[in-house]
């Protein structure tokens, strides 16, 4: 096997899964997403000469998918498709009732984070989901370290007034 | 974690002050089951993303894309072996016939009753090919 197709399986093959969600939460279907996620990767493969030279591949690699995402959007000139079911995952060993509620509330959030500004989802998703620093998000989304704090702040808010309210009204109406 | 430490960091996160380190210790402690009721649906909040996490693609994905990546190179080497044992056998074949001089005839006999069990037979073709492709690949490496 030679050396660059080791590295590719072991270092950039396994961040399919964290690009699939960024351009997941950009494009809001699931083959869309897949089909960025592997043009990057075989772009990628291509230019692998000129690995040695990236500072951050993962940073780059996410970059690469929004571009990718972002193009595809402005190339269609439409909105999203969105794909019933795209986010499901195999839910955990929760008991059935509270699976149910626990759903309810997580369509709440999700439907809060959809409808946030672009920039907002994005630094919700690359900090809460996939932990990046300030540094990384802000290099991939090219943006300053306070725009992606104030982005993080409004989003974070946003989702916490959303569910917090929904909550009272709840319990309000028993 | 105790619960004046989690008010604080809840604070800080609020804020957008606390450390990815910080994040993911709240994250750890929403996900046990001593979350008081006022917090419960910060719970849903910190539990919300932990489900993100698990959202993958399709298995196939991984497949495709090492389709494009590997194969050509891997089919590539198979038609150079294939070619080469058949250039091969053929440009030996007049130097066995050279060699043996004029026992023709007698290698005609001895060529048919080599071997007189087929497993035997089998083998040695299978270790003439494998030294012929083994030279094969030594001789094709300077070129990669």
């Amino acid at each position: 096997m030679s050396m660059s197709l080791e590295v590719f399986q072991q270092r950039i093959l396994p961040m399919k899964d964290k690009l699939y969600r960024l351009a997941l939460r950009l494009l809001f279907n699931g083959h869309d997403a897949e089909d960025v996620v592997q043009e990057v990767m075989i772009r990628l493969w291509s230019r692998r000469e000129e690995w040695g030279q990236w500072q951050n591949l993962e940073a780059y690699c996410m970059t690469a998918v929004k571009n990718g995402c972002l193009d595809r959007l402005r190339k269609k000139q439409l909105q999203p498709v969105r794909e019933e079911g795209a986010w499901d995952v195999n839910s955990h060993d929760k008991d059935p009732q509270e699976k149910m509620i626990a759903k309810e509330t997580f369509m709440q959030i999700r439907r809060c984070m959809d409808e946030l500004p672009q920039n907002q989802q994005l630094v919700i998703q690359l900090r809460e989901v996939e932990g990046f620093s300030y540094n990384e998000i802000a290099e991939v989304l090219g943006i300053s370290l306070d725009q992606v704090k104030v982005n993080l702040f409004r989003a974070r808010n946003a989702i916490k007034k959303s569910i917090t309210q929904t909550e009272s009204s709840w319990k309000e109406n028993r | 974690m105790e619960r004046e430490q989690v008010a604080q960091l809840l604070e800080k996160y609020w804020q957008v002050e606390t450390t990815v380190e910080e994040e993911k210790m709240l994250a750890e402690y929403f996900r046990g089951t001593d979350v008081p009721l006022e917090w419960a649906s910060y719970r849903e909040i910190f539990s919300f993303y932990e489900q993100e996490k698990e959202v993958t693609p399709g298995e196939e994905l991984e497949e495709r894309i090492m389709e494009q990546v590997r194969p050509r190179v891997r089919l590539r080497g198979a038609w150079w072996a294939a070619a080469a044992c058949i250039v091969l056998l053929l440009g030996l074949e007049p130097l066995f016939r050279m060699s043996e001089g004029k026992r023709v005839e007698q290698r005609v006999v001895v060529v048919k009753d080599t071997y007189d069990d087929p497993q035997q037979a089998l083998a040695a073709v299978q270790k003439a090919l494998l030294i012929a492709s083994r030279n094969m690949n030594k001789g094709l490496h300077p070129l990669k």
